[in-house]
């Protein structure tokens, strides 16, 4: 039985709205939950006399710390899962997610290359423009290996895929045996993915690439529903099919990308996000795409405030923690379909 | 309306198609036939352009090629082989799917729907999930599909049938080539259709275009074409050719 589409969107931007309450009052430094909600007010009214009685220095924890924060897991989660859908989608795969083409495997070589070999040459901007710029090479890589006279051979892009992601994963360890013991932590982190490097700049531009890619995502979702029949049936429909899926591919490389530069690899979001849509609402893009970024969005906010609360003044890596609960969930949703896709 | 001349494709070294000439006019339902590997199911694919062959390919006087993707959708239609989906829409969605190419308002999208669903009798089944349908239901839902696509046509529309009758029984492929007669003698379209058996091009069939090694070896009605000689020759199978108490033929 599925839901109408506006229920999930509703309950969604009600769980988006409390979760965002709940981030700005939780972290490891207690602050009265009333005056964080108020030192945000305060902030977006301009007041002059502020209604919050924080501390300036505890202004900052709310304004500048979780803040940041719990907005840039919103805009990646919505990524990662729009990307997730129009990836699946594309390659009429169920198993495919927003990685597939090789752009995280990409970006994580390039953040990799750039923390052990060349820290810091160009400032901060270092890691995270290595990363974008090596997921996109790879991705067109991988893009141009599958192109032959009769089109893009879905096939040879998934394990041309496939093969990138091992060697991107050999270099990797080649890369970590020569790092000293600061670059080692900082690329744990960056392969775990952690949303603490929150700041204004890729702030964003996490938010205009994720403006772009719903607005381009949702026109194409006509057309992505007529893929669904088949490449040939989608050509017959009048859709270019090859110009469609050069726009798709070359969108989710961007927008993975920037989701990489400015949060490392958080796995499963893109991959389990549009299968729990689909379940709900049913396989139409036109309401599963934006649904999945809010869920992605929700989902991705949720897991990084677990990940800085459970073990404060710690915290966990996030993509570890999205992988640890959406491995299992993933797999309860394999054996649940197990007769539909078998 | 849909006139080919001298259609060519070869894959290497290896001519797949050398056919000369093929014309087929509106309320006509046509059959492509010959033995396995003679070229028709490549043929079907040139025409609907899904590769593309040397050679002149003309559906209403225009090009192929020189129709815009969009008005080409509006005016040939293709009912594919299998459909696999592998996200379960519903067959009402499939069937919207043929909406694609076309601008109409959601009211006039529902009432079209409908009409179409009605024709090809889809309706019983339409919240069902796609791939929960028997191959009989699935492909009606995509001819249903089909149609919608081809339900704005300004002139009289081009429907080409890839093998419509494999994997169906007996019943369904009955249904399939009486409702595609159907469309050709009420609606006035053009239908190309690859079959295998001789027996439904003879009862179902205005036209037939025998194919053998890539190229079109006789063209006619299947009365005249479906000679016992014209079948010994090129499916290496002799034949008895009866004219039944109704006045049908038949080769047994």
């Amino acid at each position: 039985m599925r839901w109408p589409a506006n229920y999930l969107a509703g309950s969604l931007l009600i769980i988006i709205a409390l979760g965002m309450m709940l981030s700005l009052i939780s972290g490891a430094m207690a602050l009265p939950a009333k005056d964080s909600l108020l030192a945000l007010v305060d902030a977006i009214a301009g007041l002059e006399t502020p209604l919050s009685r924080l501390a300036s220095h505890e202004q900052v924890v709310v304004m500048e710390l979780r803040l940041p924060r719990l907005l840039l897991a919103l805009f990646v989660g919505f990524i990662l899962a729009q990307c997730g859908a129009v990836m699946q989608g594309l390659f009429r795969n169920p198993l495919a997610d927003p990685g597939i083409i090789g752009v995280s495997s990409g970006a994580a070589v390039g953040a990799i290359v750039a923390i052990v070999l060349f820290p810091l040459t160009w400032g901060a901007w270092t890691i995270p423009a290595s990363a974008f710029v090596m997921g996109l090479l790879t991705t067109l890589m991988v893009y141009s290996l599958a192109q032959s006279k009769q089109g893009t051979s879905v096939l040879i892009l998934l394990l041309a895929g496939v093969a990138i992601a091992a060697f991107a994963g050999a270099s990797i360890g080649f890369l970590s045996y020569f790092a000293d013991d600061q670059s080692l932590r900082q690329l744990t982190t960056w392969q775990m993915g952690s949303l603490a490097g929150a700041n204004s700049a890729n702030l964003w531009l996490a938010f205009a690439t994720a403006v772009l890619l719903a607005f381009a995502f949702q026109s194409r979702a006509g057309a992505l529903n007529a893929l669904l029949l088949g490449e040939a049936e989608a050509r017959h429909l009048g859709i270019s099919v090859e110009r469609l899926k050069l726009e798709l591919i070359v969108l989710t490389a961007v927008g993975v990308g920037v989701t990489v530069a400015s949060a490392g690899i958080i796995g499963f979001i893109g991959l389990v996000v549009p299968h729990l849509v689909r379940l709900t609402t049913g396989p139409n893009h036109r309401a599963l795409l934006p649904l999945s970024g809010l869920l992605g969005a929700a989902l991705l906010m949720i897991a990084d405030l677990l990940a800085r609360t459970v073990v404060q003044p710690a915290e966990l890596p996030v993509g570890l923690l999205t992988a640890l609960l959406g491995a299992p969930f993933f797999l309860v949703l394999l054996i649940k379909q197990r007769q539909q896709w078998s | 309306m849909l006139a080919l001349r001298q259609i060519e494709f070869s894959v290497g070294t290896k001519n797949i198609l050398d056919v000369d000439a093929i014309d087929l006019s509106h309320s006509t339902m046509g059959a492509l036939l010959g033995p396995n590997g003679a070229g028709k199911s490549t043929l079907l694919k040139a025409v609907s352009g899904d590769i593309n062959a040397n050679g002149s390919i003309l559906i209403h006087g225009r090009a192929l090629s020189d129709w815009p993707a969009l008005e080409r959708a509006k005016h040939v239609g293709v009912l594919p082989q299998q459909s696999q989906l592998t996200f379960p829409f519903s067959a009402e969605e499939v069937v919207a799917l043929g909406l694609t190419p076309l601008t109409l308002n959601q009211a006039e999208a529902k009432v079209a729907i409908r009409s179409v669903m009605q024709e090809t009798d889809c309706e019983r089944f339409a919240n069902r999930p796609f791939p929960s349908l028997s191959g009989g239901e699935r492909q009606r839902v995509q001819l249903a599909r089909v149609l919608l696509q081809l339900s704005q046509a300004q002139t009289t529309p081009l429907l080409l049938l890839d093998e419509p009758t494999s994997a169906q029984d007996l019943g369904q492929q009955h249904q399939i080539l009486a409702l595609a007669r159907e469309l050709a003698h009420r609606r006035g379209f053009a239908v190309l259709a690859v079959l295998h058996d001789l027996n439904q091009v003879l009862q179902y069939c205005d036209q037939c275009f025998v194919m053998s090694q890539g190229k079109r070896v006789a063209s006619g009605t299947p009365a005249d074409v479906l000679t016992e000689q014209m079948i010994e020759q090129h499916w290496h199978h002799r034949v008895e050719r009866l004219t039944l108490n109704s006045g049908q033929l038949a080769v047994i």
